[in-house]
């Protein structure tokens, strides 16, 4: 009995711990968006399953890649490249094809090889030449960028079975009425994209919270120093953050050219920010060790349900979107930062 | 041999710099001799003005050495960079071309006032980024990341959707050359403002409290030093050269676009600041250092321009340059270049690096 009652209270406060404070925050605003949206639009379907699976189709790209950002913030790094890297990703495939008549499931793992080599070049300079993350990356992303340019500089569209195929794929939800299965009205599909996303955040969330190499990540964060003296290997450990961080930008890219079937060199502009912006909102601490895949999902979706209610409005220029996105951010940075004091970790001494 | 020491040691952080801008130019040299040739013509209005190569890299770097002068100040405070900038110079064109346009007619007192106003709403929002990083603590890049997404939609709203002409013999005076004067004005801008910075530098103690509290925050606050004055002061002093950079660019067009207008400028402002030897992590700093970084930027563009690389391609050399600069100028290259240099002058017998302090 009184054993019981002794595990159920450390469920109660592991629960309760202040470090999934941010992710509760982020959770509660989802929530109270999505409730102000059901309350004011819920008539004209604001509430169905379709607009809620649709949160996570609208930025399934930004979220694969968003899984790898949050590793690399909870080290205390950074990584600029990540929306070039996509981008050249959906260039490869698309001249591999259209120009090459190489088949797509070359180039992807092509890209795929690119996005983890390039990636773990980065991570090398990082660590072994001590440059600073936010250079190191910037020029990353230059480079990836310039050769999307380099190898053309107009959009390619992709027209090939395969990627029709992938891109096609959905499965459709039913559900039981009278002992029979029906499909859910409005017809609500999830596609391949959203699939991919769930399974990186489970993945991700395995890797962090279930492995060694996640407690090693979280220990690099807390303090970089501490944990070399512990013996941890710190080099390693960088290198294959970044490089994990790539295959997530590979893997974005190819998941945005299901959504859009085209290889440009423009594409995903400004993204890398988008995603570093939905891990801070989930909660990533930038200055390192603290942060949860969970959370970063749900600063995804929380970077969908505002484009969404804007839309449902429908008087609302899109402007608006970005200018609130922006209040949010400043609303969770100053949340984090009060939270960061309050539980007396006082990391961000800068 | 001592003399030559003392003066590469003065040089200090501006050697890599000043070697990959002889390099640049060399190579310029050995490509074609004619892109040194500056010659006289005359413009679309009649006037005589300089036209060449040099001139073109003086002149369109202008913005971004304004900006990464300010952008040097912010890095040193702050050990931080301020990423916003681009989008709040849109912020500052639209307070400007709002100002000239509520006055009516464009005359002297009217582009005054603008750029007053514009100075006022640009350090406003500053000051905004400023207190976020000083008083609540959050990484500079972090909280200018707030602005940076929604700097350009707030210049929406201020000004509208369209792209507002402005055809004026004063903002032309102020964007490209005044008639009678044959050297191009911003070039004049960037001496103002560095100069403005220099004089400041030397009757105040600015630059030296700006160094130890980039140095060491608490060990400047137990001096006497208010760090948070300091960083704020550093944010508004960025506010200055951003706006001043957006009426510049304005003028220089002649029309409003708040998409386009300082756009991407942010990241190379932070690299002219790299480029320039300085910390990014903060600490001390060298304005000129970051002058010359956005010199060397806009030489690169130019160079490759002159080499028919189109607009697009540019960024996948200038990545390649930077990554030799930067590699270059990293520490641990830095050490091992000591090291090397220090093996050849006692003969390979140096007891200290056989115990692998390189």
């Amino acid at each position: 009995m009184s054993e019981k009652s002794g595990k159920r209270l450390s469920l109660f406060s592991r629960i309760m711990n202040p470090k999934y404070i941010m992710v509760y925050a982020t959770v509660i605003i989802f929530l109270i968006i999505y409730a102000y949206g059901a309350i004011r639009y819920g008539s004209i379907g604001f509430t169905t399953l379709r607009t809620f699976v649709n949160f996570f189709t609208d930025n399934a790209y930004y979220g694969i890649s968003a899984v790898g950002m949050t590793m690399v913030l909870i080290t205390g790094g950074i990584d600029l490249s990540v929306a070039s890297v996509a981008s050249l990703t959906g260039m490869i495939i698309a001249y591999g094809y259209e120009r090459m008549g190489i088949s797509p499931v070359i180039t992807m793992i092509v890209s795929i090889l690119i996005g983890v080599g390039l990636g773990a070049l980065m991570g090398a300079a990082i660590h072994y030449l001590n440059v600073p993350p936010f250079i190191t990356t910037l020029t990353g992303n230059f480079l990836a960028r310039g050769i999307c340019s380099l190898i053309s500089r107009e959009s390619i569209s992709i027209n090939h079975p395969l990627i029709d195929a992938l891109a096609g794929f959905k499965i459709t939800l039913y559900h039981m009425v009278d002992g029979e299965w029906v499909k859910i009205k409005p017809i609500t599909n999830i596609n391949l994209t959203v699939i991919i996303f769930i399974v990186m955040i489970i993945l991700g969330t395995i890797l962090l919270q279930h492995t060694r190499f996640g407690r090693n990540v979280y220990a690099i964060g807390g303090s970089e120093s501490s944990a070399k003296l512990m013996g941890l290997p710190v080099g390693k450990t960088k290198v294959a953050v970044y490089a994990i961080n790539g295959f997530c930008s590979a893997l974005a890219g190819i998941a945005y050219v299901l959504v859009v079937k085209s290889g440009w060199n423009m594409a995903l502009q400004g993204g890398e920010l988008e995603v570093i912006s939905s891990a801070v909102i989930g909660g990533t601490l930038l200055t390192g060790g603290v942060g949860y895949m969970i959370g970063t999902m749900f600063g995804v979706l929380l970077k969908s349900v505002i484009p969404a209610i804007i839309n449902f409005n429908g008087t609302l220029s899109s402007w608006w979107g970005k200018i609130a996105t922006g209040a949010l951010l400043l609303l969770f940075i100053v949340i984090q930062q009060l939270v960061v004091s309050y539980t007396g970790k006082k990391k961000a001494g800068r | 041999m001592l003399r030559r020491k003392k003066w590469i040691a003065n040089l200090g952080q501006l050697l890599i710099p000043l070697i990959a801008l002889a390099l640049l130019l060399l190579f310029n040299l050995f490509r074609d001799p004619g892109f040194f040739a500056i010659r006289i013509a005359e413009n679309s209005m009649g006037g005589k003005v300089l036209t060449g190569n040099l001139i073109s890299i003086i002149d369109s770097a202008s913005e971004l050495a304004i900006i990464a002068m300010g952008m040097t100040l912010v890095t040193a405070a702050c050990g931080g960079q301020d990423i916003s900038v681009g989008a709040v110079g849109a912020i500052s064109g639209a307070v400007f071309v709002k100002v000239l346009q509520g006055m009516g007619a464009i005359t002297g007192p009217s582009v005054v006032l603008g750029l007053i106003a514009c100075c006022l709403a640009t350090i406003l929002f500053k000051l905004f980024n400023g207190t976020l990083v000083a008083v609540f603590r959050i990484q500079p890049m972090i909280a200018t990341l707030i602005l940076y997404s929604c700097g350009r939609s707030i210049a929406y709203w201020i000004n509208g959707d369209a792209t507002p002409q402005l055809n004026s013999p004063i903002l032309s005076a102020i964007g490209m050359t005044i008639p009678g004067i044959p050297v191009p004005t911003p070039i004049f801008a960037v001496l103002l403002v560095g100069l403005l910075l220099a004089l400041v530098f030397k009757f105040t103690n600015i630059s030296l409290y700006t160094q130890s509290v980039g140095i060491n925050q608490g060990a400047a606050r137990l001096n006497g030093i208010n760090p948070t004055v300091i960083k704020l002061l550093s944010f508004v002093l960025l506010g200055v050269c951003v706006s001043v950079s957006s009426v510049i660019g304005i003028s220089r067009l002649g029309q409003l676009n708040h998409k386009t207008l300082l756009v991407d400028i942010e990241m190379d402002a932070i690299l002219a600041v790299a480029i320039g030897g300085n910390n990014l992590g903060g600490g001390k700093f060298k304005i000129s250092g970051s002058i010359l970084g956005a010199y060397i930027i806009q030489m690169l563009t130019t160079t490759l321009y002159a080499m028919n690389v189109s607009p697009v391609n540019v960024k996948a050399y200038k990545a390649i340059v930077i990554i030799i600069i930067v590699v270059a100028g990293s520490p641990v290259v830095k050490e091992k270049l000591a090291a090397l240099m220090k093996k050849k002058k006692h003969g390979g017998i140096n007891p200290a690096l056989r115990k692998g302090v390189g």
